[in-house]
């Protein structure tokens, strides 16, 4: 029932002339074969495209979300299956079910009588003109005609769409049911910030530390990472408190890890590069802001911190904590024009910053200088939190502190290169945890990472947020993200949070809300053509770090070896 | 208009209330045949016989036995066949553009027992050609009778006995076998045509072929015979009659000549009976009569020493009348297979032999067949270009106008 | 004596002559009483050319459309007696069969719709063998014929069709479902139907 010319006939004509063997149909698309889903039957752009399955065509089988292949005449269609449903042709079927008690009967039914229906967004045309077709894929601007063939993508599609494996494209993961590799343009993808998004337990470390080696492993920009739980330099865990490596372990000669806590560190038997010390004279009003949630301050008692950098000027925060108490603080009350209650209110909370250790009377610490430094020479660094990583408010108080003063630094830089790109810092991704409390719709238009999302790619520095509650997290902000990966969310207003403005949201909602519960994200933006689901790649195996580059010591000791005899020949 | 049914159906009431009055008659004079039978002198009656010789008129036949015993069936062989023939024809019509008559022998071939078989066929013959259509007196060539009517009805039982012979030559020869035809082996109706007609006919014709017969009987277990059903026969009757004729010698036309039917001493004994009337009294079921032998002139005169016996038999449905040559009669092994086979086929009959029943099937010309022939001749005279004229009266025959 | 398809043997039998032909049916007379081919068997008529038929009805009745049987069992032991001891029967009934045709030899090639030209009469009808019924019933595409109205019992002749031509198959089972979703195509509206001759061909 071949309705249609061919598109693949060249592809056969050269195959013949190279004397390849005989040709079939399934080998056009490459060593991976299509597995034919059924055809078209219905479908418009803004409803998606019907499919009748094939009777073979086992609707237990079908998953939302699966990478489809649509045969048009001349385009060739790539979308993303979102729904499923079962029809039949006989309205007595459900008055007068067939005897399906007998298998051979439902073996009969099911797919002729009773078939299934599935429902695919059309994403993504290609030419099947092969010189049109060198212009790669574009957003679909049409839809399929009636009788269309419709199977799952093939390796080869894959690789068409979303490109193979290179310096540029990183494998990110597999489609789902199928062995073939995903990539991201990584390239792409730091050129904005971006979001890792997914209830706890979904996979967003594992994702986000995949992303960094990304990133890493491309060499254009550089990682500084807020590691709230100790889990990306070095030794994360897994389920079952199996551990895995950091990333200073599989790339210890690229990685940098700093540290809050050097005692925690080096408990789990990691000597931090540097150990990071904040003096209360590197605090700054803005700081408090972002703690206002995590220290319970009225927007009163939180805007007093300006009036007081006012009227201490630089070491205010320690000159206020020092200031005595009673008459004399009614008196500094009064003077800034600020409630006196709030004003001691927001003594108190501040002073639970003095439990924190890292932070010292001292001024003149040089943690920041030393995180640039280690960017400048291309090293991505890794900041521990050991455990002040269970207090929030220190994790957002020198997250913030640092980003504020890179940010400083980078507008600096940049602007000093005037238009000189050789000259630019380079490119800079800074990862946070928790991000709907830096990025809230009450912080994001006053914090540091407010602006970055908003506007600091132009200053070289992007964002990557990796959150759970992506509903906390400001609109505006979420609309900015150029690539998105979601795992499964908790409730629909995160979901919401998530799609908002992708065209077919409606759509990929149902794909979104049935995840599994780990290691499957749909992704979608800048860095993919087209949203697909992935099985995110395996992280934590021997196996798995091999593939990412990283050699044990034994293999670096042949390697060494055979580097030695390459250098100066057998024997030596 | 068609029949007036009103008048008819009076005409009919008063046949009846006669009939009923004549049965009455009729009845009595039964009764005094069945007495009469039953003390039978059968040596005065054949002294009788001999004494009158030709000047009897009646054809009566001899008898051979106690006329009123009956005698049992002997049981029927493990195995045997019964080979029947039955025969039917489209007579020469004057209304076809073409002279020719056709003949259909049906034969049909039963095997019972271990090896139970049948074999069914029929033979069409067309006669056209000149010499098929007249005898011919070899002697005197210019003489000839055209055969159609009861000429051809004769034609057509010597046909029937050539395809008995014929059919028996196919059958297994260790067998104990019947060959039955229908209808009488006496061939009557033909003493008003020239000699070289019966001699044709019945010498070298039916004659030749029961000699023919007989030749393999000998060298078998085979025997032949006829089957009648519903016999009008009375040669047993007029024996009665001969019996009660009150003359020493039963010169008819010299005592009786001037008295009318009715009339005469022997009509008022047994006048108007047929033998089967006589014989349902005496015969049980599955029973035979005594064998009876006729004397019709032209067995005597053409048979050539081949005597045609008689015999009734009780079927169970009706009395029927067996008859078989003398050869048949003389052997009491073939006479009781005869008996025996005849009850057993009228039984799977039900009531008439069913071997002749299915020859009858075999050779019947229906009125379909009959218009289906006539039409393939006048087709095939059309092919040939011959004229093919039917009378006006032919046409009429097979349209009906309004 | 007749070798009824499916069995696994791979030759033909004679079964009997045409004496009735259209291009969509024809009448078969066979040799011999009662050896019809079963209900649903793939026949075969003439050599060369030969045209493919689905036996849709099978009679036994009196040669003489005027007569007809009596009883004749009464004093008989077991039916075979009846037989033995009227042996004209086996004369004097026949059997014949109807096939629909689905198709015919088109030189090397089978055609699976109706023959351009009846088969003639006296045309010699075989049964299939396993090896003919599993290569005509390699494609379905006749199927609709056997729905065809005219037929009577349809349902039954290809309940019967199927079942034959599967035992023909090496996985019969796949060759069922197979023919059981074509049929669910086209018997679609018909469900209580479908799922009846669904039942019979139930492995
Ligand atoms: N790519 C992967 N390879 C191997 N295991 C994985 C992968 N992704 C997730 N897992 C498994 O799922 C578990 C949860 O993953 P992960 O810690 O990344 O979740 P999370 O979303 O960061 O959770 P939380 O919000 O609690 O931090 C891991 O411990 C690991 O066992
Ligand atoms: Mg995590």
């Amino acid at each position: 029932m071949n309705f249609f010319p061919d598109p693949t006939e060249d592809q056969q004509d050269k195959r013949n002339a190279m004397g390849g063997k005989g040709w079939h149909p399934e080998d056009v698309t490459g060593d991976a074969v299509r597995k034919p889903l059924g055809m078209v039957v219905a479908g418009s752009l803004t409803e998606g495209m019907e499919v009748r399955l094939d009777g073979a065509t086992s609707i237990e089988k079908i998953k939302v979300g699966t990478f489809v292949n649509i045969q048009g005449r001349d385009l060739q269609f790539f979308g993303v299956l979102t729904d499923v449903s079962l029809n039949s042709t006989d309205p007595s079927l459900r008055l007068t079910p067939p005897d399906v008690s007998n298998p051979f009967i439902f073996d009969v039914i099911s797919g002729t009588t009773a078939y299934g229906t599935i429902t695919v967004e059309p994403m993504l045309t290609l030419s099947n003109d092969p010189i049109e077709a060198m212009d790669g894929a574009l957003p679909s601007k049409t839809i399929p005609p009636h009788f269309s063939k419709v199977a799952t993508a093939s390796e080869n599609d894959i690789q068409k769409i979303f490109g193979s494996e290179d310096d540029s494209h990183f494998y990110i993961g597999t489609p789902l049911d199928m062995d073939t590799k995903l990539c991201l343009n990584i390239e792409e993808f730091v050129k904005r910030s971006n979001g890792v998004f997914g209830k706890s337990g979904t996979g967003k470390t594992f994702l986000t530390r995949l992303l960094l080696i990304g990133i890493l492993q491309n060499g254009t920009a550089s990682n500084l990472v807020f590691d709230m739980h100790g889990e990306y330099g070095w030794k994360g865990t897994s389920e079952g408190s199996r551990e895995v490596k950091g990333l200073k372990q599989l790339f210890s000669s690229k990685v940098a890890v700093f540290s809050l806590d050097d005692e925690s560190s080096r408990r789990r038997g990691l000597t931090p590069d540097y150990v990071v010390r904040i003096g209360y004279d590197e605090i700054e009003p803005e700081d408090i802001q972002v703690l206002r949630e995590s220290l319970s301050l009225s927007d009163v008692a939180a805007d007093a911190s300006y009036s007081l950098k006012r009227k201490f000027g630089k070491g205010w925060l320690r000159k206020f904590l020092a200031y005595p108490g009673g008459e004399e603080f009614g008196e500094l009350a009064r003077e800034l024009n600020v409630n006196d209650r709030a004003l001691s209110t927001l003594k108190n909370r501040l002073e639970r910053l003095q439990r924190f250790d890292f932070i010292d009377e001292s001024g003149g610490h040089n943690s920041v200088n030393q995180i640039l430094q280690y960017l400048n020479r291309g090293m991505h660094v890794v900041l521990e939190f050991g455990r002040y990583g269970n207090h929030l408010e220190a994790y957002m108080l020198v997250a913030n502190l640092v980003t504020r003063r890179i940010y400083d630094r980078y507008t600096r830089l940049k602007e000093e290169a005037m238009g000189d790109p050789s000259q630019e810092p380079r490119p800079l991704v800074i990862t946070i945890e928790e991000a709907h409390k830096f990025l809230s719709p009450s912080l994001a238009d006053q914090t540091i990472f407010g602006n970055i999302a908003r506007e600091l790619r132009k200053y070289n520095v992007t964002l990557l947020v990796v959150d759970q509650r992506p509903s906390g997290i400001d609109d505006e902000v979420m609309s900015q993200l150029g690539t998105k990966i979601a795992c499964l969310l908790d409730n629909d207003k995160d979901t919401d949070a998530v799609l908002t403005g992708v065209s077919g949201s409606r759509k990929l909602r149902s794909v979104l809300s049935r995840l599994e519960s780990k290691q499957q994200a749909l992704v979608f933006g800048h860095a993919v053509p087209m949203p697909v689901v992935i099985r995110t790649r395996d992280y934590g195996t021997a196996e798995s770090y091999k593939e990412l580059g990283f050699k044990d010591e034994a293999e670096l000791a042949i390697q060494v070896e055979q580097d030695i005899e390459d250098l100066f020949g057998p024997g030596s | 208009m068609s029949l007036d049914l009103t008048s008819t159906a009076l005409q009919i009431d008063s046949m009846a209330v006669e009939l009923k009055g004549r049965n009455n008659e009729k009845f009595r004079r039964l009764q005094t045949a069945v007495d009469a039978i039953g003390d039978f002198d059968v040596d005065a009656y054949q002294d009788k016989l001999e004494q009158s010789g030709s000047s009897v008129l009646w054809n009566v036949p001899s008898f051979t036995g106690d006329p009123s015993k009956s005698y049992p069936p002997a049981p029927i062989p493990e195995d045997f066949c019964v080979v029947a023939v039955d025969g039917s024809h489209i007579d020469i019509d004057r209304h076809l553009p073409a002279r020719c008559y056709l003949i259909n022998t049906g034969t049909v071939y039963l095997r019972y027992g271990s090896q139970s078989d049948a074999d069914l066929s029929s033979q069409p013959r067309l006669y056209a050609e000149e010499d098929e259509l007249v005898i011919r007196d070899h002697n005197a060539p210019y003489r000839q009778q055209n055969i159609d009517g009861a000429l051809l009805g004769a034609k057509r039982g010597v046909e029937e006995i050539k395809a008995l012979v014929h059919a028996l030559h196919n059958t297994p020869k260790d067998v104990p076998t019947v060959g039955l035809v229908d209808g009488t082996l006496v061939m009557f109706g033909l003493q008003q045509y020239p000699d070289f007609v019966v001699r044709e006919l019945v010498d070298n014709g039916f004659v030749s072929a029961l000699e023919e017969l007989r030749q393999m009987a000998a060298e078998r277990p085979l025997a032949v015979g006829s089957y009648i059903s519903l016999p009008r026969a009375g040669e047993v009757a007029n024996a009665l009659r001969l019996q009660a004729c009150p003359f020493d010698v039963a010169a008819c036309e010299q005592n009786c000549g001037q008295i009318p039917a009715r009339e005469r001493a022997c009509d008022k004994a047994v006048g108007g009976l047929i033998d089967r009337e006589i014989f349902s009294d005496f015969l049980d079921k599955g029973h035979r009569s005594s064998v009876f032998k006729s004397n019709h002139p032209t067995v005597s005169r053409n048979y050539q020493g081949h005597g045609i016996h008689f015999f009734y038999v009780n079927t169970g449905e009706e009395i029927g009348r067996v008859e078989v040559p003398s050869w048949v009669a003389e052997n009491e092994g073939s006479l009781e297979l005869v008996h025996a086979l005849v009850i057993d086929q009228c039984r799977r009959g039900p009531g008439y032999p069913v071997a002749l029943m299915e020859a009858h099937e075999q050779a019947v010309v229906t009125g379909v067949d009959r218009r289906y022939f006539v039409e393939l001749v006048e087709q095939a005279l059309y092919d040939q270009r011959l004229p093919t004229y039917s009378s006006e009266k032919n046409i009429s025959k097979r349209q009906k106008w309004i | 004596m007749n070798d009824v398809n499916g069995n696994g043997t791979a030759t033909t039998t004679r079964l009997g002559e045409v004496i009735e032909g259209s291009t969509t049916e024809f009448r078969t007379h066979c040799y011999d009483l009662y050896a019809a081919p079963p209900l649903g068997s793939l026949v075969r008529c003439g050599d060369g050319d030969s045209a493919y038929g689905i036996v849709c009805d099978v009679a036994t009745q009196s040669m003489d459309p005027s007569r007809h049987a009596i009883p004749r069992g009464r004093d008989s032991e077991d039916e075979e007696d009846v037989y033995l001891s009227n042996p004209q029967l086996t004369r004097l009934l026949y059997t014949q069969f109807q096939a629909v045709i689905v198709g015919y030899e088109d030189g090397p090639g089978i055609q699976r719709y109706l023959p351009p030209f009846p088969p003639r009469i006296h045309s010699f009808v075989y049964d299939c063998s396993t090896e003919e019924v599993r290569t005509f019933s390699e494609s379905l595409d006749f199927l609709p014929i056997l729905l065809s109205p005219s037929i009577n019992a349809q349902d039954d002749v290809i309940a019967s069709f199927l079942r034959i031509a599967g035992a023909c198959h090496v996985d019969s089972n796949v060759f069922l479902v197979n023919a059981g979703k074509t049929l669910a195509t086209l018997m679609a509206g018909q469900l209580p139907r479908l799922n009846n001759v669904l039942r019979r061909i139930s492995p």
